[in-house]
């Protein structure tokens, strides 16, 4: 190895000792395509952000071991008074959808004021994985914050609502034990994102599930799963 | 002309946690994790400017990597690509989100610029990320030289009193890390 390499890399060759390393670069082929090869890599180092040679620790990874499913509510099994005043009725879905959109932004300009964390920081992820047969490619997760009393829900791959449909989120126990968040459409993208109070404690809750709902004014669960979180205990 | 997707050959490592991955399997992720958590995390705090939401973002990447696992090809990305675009649009998502009073000027305020320039500076910010995460793979003894030079901004010389090293051991372990480096860069390129 050519020692003054470095040094000249480096810029630590001067005066006379730079051009004499300069003509032996320009007689000797090999060294300069040598040269020209770790000389980006010393720009790269050289423009480095600093923080960039000190990396945080990751954090922990968040909990992935899946609970037993809860079982998908049967629609017949609820009677229809059932919470009937947490549930979302079809008619005012759209209405609520745009609702529950705002407060998604809406939460994150209130919330996030000192332009800090606009998501419940400190608040419990949860994967959101498809339900079969319905689920597909669909993915998502929720980042639920009891203490704030808000969810906030992020999904991907969901199928466009059709006409008339909605999804509908809900904290579930069993076919009779669930509260519904709110419902929400998804765009051509797939993509939403959506921030719903909590109207009771997630903890109580065996898993977090977003069916899709007909607009047939029934407001029990449809039973068509499409993704479903387990929730374990904070 | 349709674009020819690349290829990569990916190492023994690799493939074991793909299909680990594939798998569903817990330790593919720790494995995942202990390779690329500090890089992702890095890269988030330094585009979220906030340690608290990068937490959030970070587990919201992991969780989306262990429902993905099945898909990953490591034919096709390298694990470091591979997450690093999940963290990407999980930044994106989460800066657009935001409101426009950002802490960190050079980071989330640039962000909010555009969407186009965002998109942009959140590329070159993967890409010093994905740099910074090469350089820790480097054997210590050249990843420390390095540090020395450009973190401490050092010269040789002085490297070679603070560390009792004789001046050509710190120069040769000076071109050997750059060299490393330059292979690594090469290889991540080649099959990104």
């Amino acid at each position: 190895m050519n020692e003054r390499l470095s040094d000249y890399l480096l810029g630590e060759l001067e005066g006379t000792d730079r051009e004499r390393f300069e003509a032996e670069l320009a007689r000797d082929p090999a060294l300069a395509a040598e040269a020209e090869r770790l000389r980006p890599v010393v720009t790269r180092l050289e423009s480095l952000d600093r923080s960039a040679w000190e990396l945080p620790e990751a954090p922990a990874l968040p909990p992935i071991t899946p609970r037993e499913p809860a079982a998908a509510p049967e629609r017949e099994r609820r009677p229809a008074w059932w919470r009937r005043a947490l549930v979302v009725r079809p008619l005012a879905a759209a209405t609520l959808a745009v609702v529950l959109l705002a407060l998604g932004v809406g939460a994150g300009l209130l919330l996030g004021g000192d332009g800090g964390d606009d998501g419940p920081a400190g608040g419990r992820v949860v994967a959101l994985d498809p339900v079969e047969p319905l689920g597909g490619e669909a993915s998502g997760t929720a980042t639920i914050s009891a203490k704030d009393g808000r969810a906030t829900v992020n999904v991907r791959g969901l199928p466009p609502s059709a006409k008339g449909d909605f999804y509908e989120l809900w904290l579930l126990n069993t076919p009779d034990d669930l509260v519904s968040l709110g419902s929400f459409r998804v765009p051509a993208s797939g993509d939403v994102d959506v921030t719903v109070p909590l109207p009771a404690n997630p903890d109580a809750f065996a898993a977090l599930d977003v069916s899709v709902e007909p607009p047939d004014g029934n407001p029990a669960h449809s039973s068509r799963s499409v993704l479903r979180a387990p929730l374990a205990p904070a | 002309m349709a674009a020819v997707p690349a290829v990569r050959s990916p190492s023994p490592a690799e493939r074991r946690l793909a299909d680990g991955l594939g798998r569903r399997d817990e330790a593919a992720l720790g494995d995942l994790h202990a390779l690329c958590g500090r890089t992702v995390m890095g890269f988030l705090v330094r585009t979220l400017g906030n340690r608290a939401t990068a937490e959030d973002v970070f587990q919201q990447v992991f969780l989306e990597a262990w429902q993905r696992g099945p898909t990953y090809d490591p034919g096709r990305a390298s694990p470091l690509t591979w997450i690093m675009a999940i963290a990407r649009s999980r930044a994106i998502d989460q800066l657009r989100k935001r409101v426009p009073e950002p802490r960190d000027p050079a980071g989330s305020l640039a962000l909010l610029e555009g969407e186009g320039r965002g998109d942009a500076v959140v590329d070159e910010l993967i890409e010093r990320w994905r740099f910074a995460h090469l350089l820790g793979q480097l054997p210590e003894q050249e990843a420390d030289v390095l540090r020395r030079r450009f973190y401490a901004g050092a010269t040789q010389t002085e490297i070679a009193d603070s560390t009792g090293m004789p001046l050509g051991t710190v120069k040769m372990r000076m071109v050997q890390g750059l060299g490393r480096l330059r292979d690594m860069l090469d290889a991540e390129e080649r099959g990104a």
